[in-house]
């Protein structure tokens, strides 16, 4: 009976560690440096300001209305809820490993106090992440630090466009989350979506900030780079639509259909993305989610044949270039070209 | 003792941060000297684990190696190390 096995499954996660294996990052410090941002000095200097400000210090952590008992999810909803937070607290623990890194290693002042702020945020959002694992006794093993760790290499345009990105799309999730719970409370499992409105609202500042740094610097938007941008969009969509199927009971348990809520997070990114990308990809094109429906089935049937030891991954092998062909028509759909605005600045009104 | 950062492999001391609170989980290793990490290099951090309690901060001094890439490893990784750029998502 679940009396007895949840104690049980509570006391094993008691004992549990999990290992953070974040990757470091080196990039082209020297372009990285010749980024300037004299074409949208006044826009920088107001969002340096709100970083100054900032308004959510003090916010993340348990508060007065923090209720929450570990041993209330069912086993499947509990396995499916910590995945979430670990890779959510990995993304944000790797993404402050490279702000910093672009910190330390930069010599453009601007850039640098930009960089801090946003390892700052970041670091804070995994301090808050890993709070809430310990009430599911889950602590977080740092070991990663005395091991051998190779640098790998992103260029500086790549850096931008991903985590542009990645910040945009954190913050569509997350509003989407927030907003739905408003509405539906009885679907707030945890307090810890109490909490993300003010967490995507630093997510929408990096992004503001990014923005800034490509509109700043023309170049990034044109040519051969309209082909990378659209490339980034696509591997983002793609990455949250099969990431987020792999879930259904965190999905149930919100009371969100995974398809559906991908779908209205792609049109908050779409439309937030029109301050700075001149391409977008067409998310109502009919074939557009016929593919991701169909990239998620391959990645599926992937993941259980590499469950199958070696032999899987053989068989596995043709699945993989099906990905790549369904990636690629993806990729040739009918894009939509967007004429940059004279207002760089996004609000934050999801 | 402290070879040339031009050496293949060289060591050097350095300062790493470790902090574990509900306000900030981070670590950082600053090396002495901050010199330049080109792609495909590596550095080991020598010593016992760093491991601070919930709720502390710990900074300590360490000695850390360097190993330089070969040239083509370095090529490699500068080729390759975008493709894992989709990490930063989540």
């Amino acid at each position: 009976m679940t009396t007895q096995t949840v104690p049980n499954e509570f006391t094993r996660k008691a004992q549990e560690t999990t290992t953070l294996s974040p990757r470091f990052y080196t990039t082209d410090i020297k372009s990285m440096n010749r980024l300037s941002i004299d074409l949208v000095g006044p826009q920088w200097e107001a969002l340096l300001a709100e970083f100054e400000e900032d308004k959510n210090f003090g916010h993340f952590h348990k508060d007065g209305d923090w209720d929450f008992d570990p041993q209330s999810l069912s086993p499947e909803l509990r396995k499916e809820f910590l995945d979430f937070l670990v890779s959510s607290l990995t993304a944000e623990f790797s993404g402050c490993v490279l702000y910093a890194e672009l910190h330390k290693k930069g010599f453009n002042p601007e850039l640098r106090k930009l960089f801090r702020y946003m390892a700052r945020d970041e670091s804070r959002h995994a301090g808050f992440i890993n709070e809430c694992l310990k009430e599911f006794g889950l602590s977080v093993d740092m070991g990663f630090l005395v091991k051998k760790k190779q640098y790998t290499y992103f260029k500086p345009k790549f850096i931008l466009y991903a985590t542009y990105l990645s910040e945009k799309i954190g913050y569509a999730r997350y509003i989407r989350i927030f907003r739905h719970l408003e509405r539906n409370p009885e679907n707030r499992f945890h307090p810890i979506f109490n909490k993300f409105q003010e967490w995507c609202n630093d997510e929408f500042r990096h992004g503001e900030a990014l923005a800034l740094m490509m509109r700043a610097n023309p170049k990034l938007l044109k040519g051969l780079n309209r082909l990378w941008i659209r490339f980034f969009q696509l591997a983002v969509f793609a990455t949250m639509f099969v990431r987020d199927h792999t879930r259904p009971h965190l999905h149930h348990a919100l009371g969100l259909d995974p398809e559906q809520n991908a779908i209205e997070v792609f049109r908050i990114v779409q439309e937030v993305s029109k301050q700075v990308f001149p391409v977008l990809l067409d998310v109502e094109h009919p074939a557009f989610l016929k593919h991701m429906r169909k990239l998620r089935s391959l990645s599926e049937r992937i993941m259980t044949l590499r469950e199958q030891g070696i032999v899987g991954r053989i068989k596995a092998l043709p699945l993989q270039l099906q990905v790549g062909a369904t990636f690629a028509r993806m990729y040739f759909l009918p894009t939509q070209t967007n004429a940059l605005p004279d207002e760089l600045r996004m609000a934050a009104t999801w | 003792m402290t070879a040339s950062v031009h050496a293949r492999v060289f060591d050097l001391g350095c300062t790493v941060t470790v902090t574990n609170t509900p306000e900030d989980l981070s670590a950082h290793v600053e090396l002495d000297g901050n010199p330049e990490i080109h792609p495909g290099d590596s550095v080991t951090v020598h010593g016992a684990e760093i491991a601070p309690a919930f709720g502390e901060t710990i900074r300590v001094r360490r000695r850390a190696t360097v190993r330089r890439a070969s040239p083509l490893k370095r090529l490699w990784v500068r080729l390759v190390g975008d493709l894992g750029i989709m990490e930063l998502v989540d």
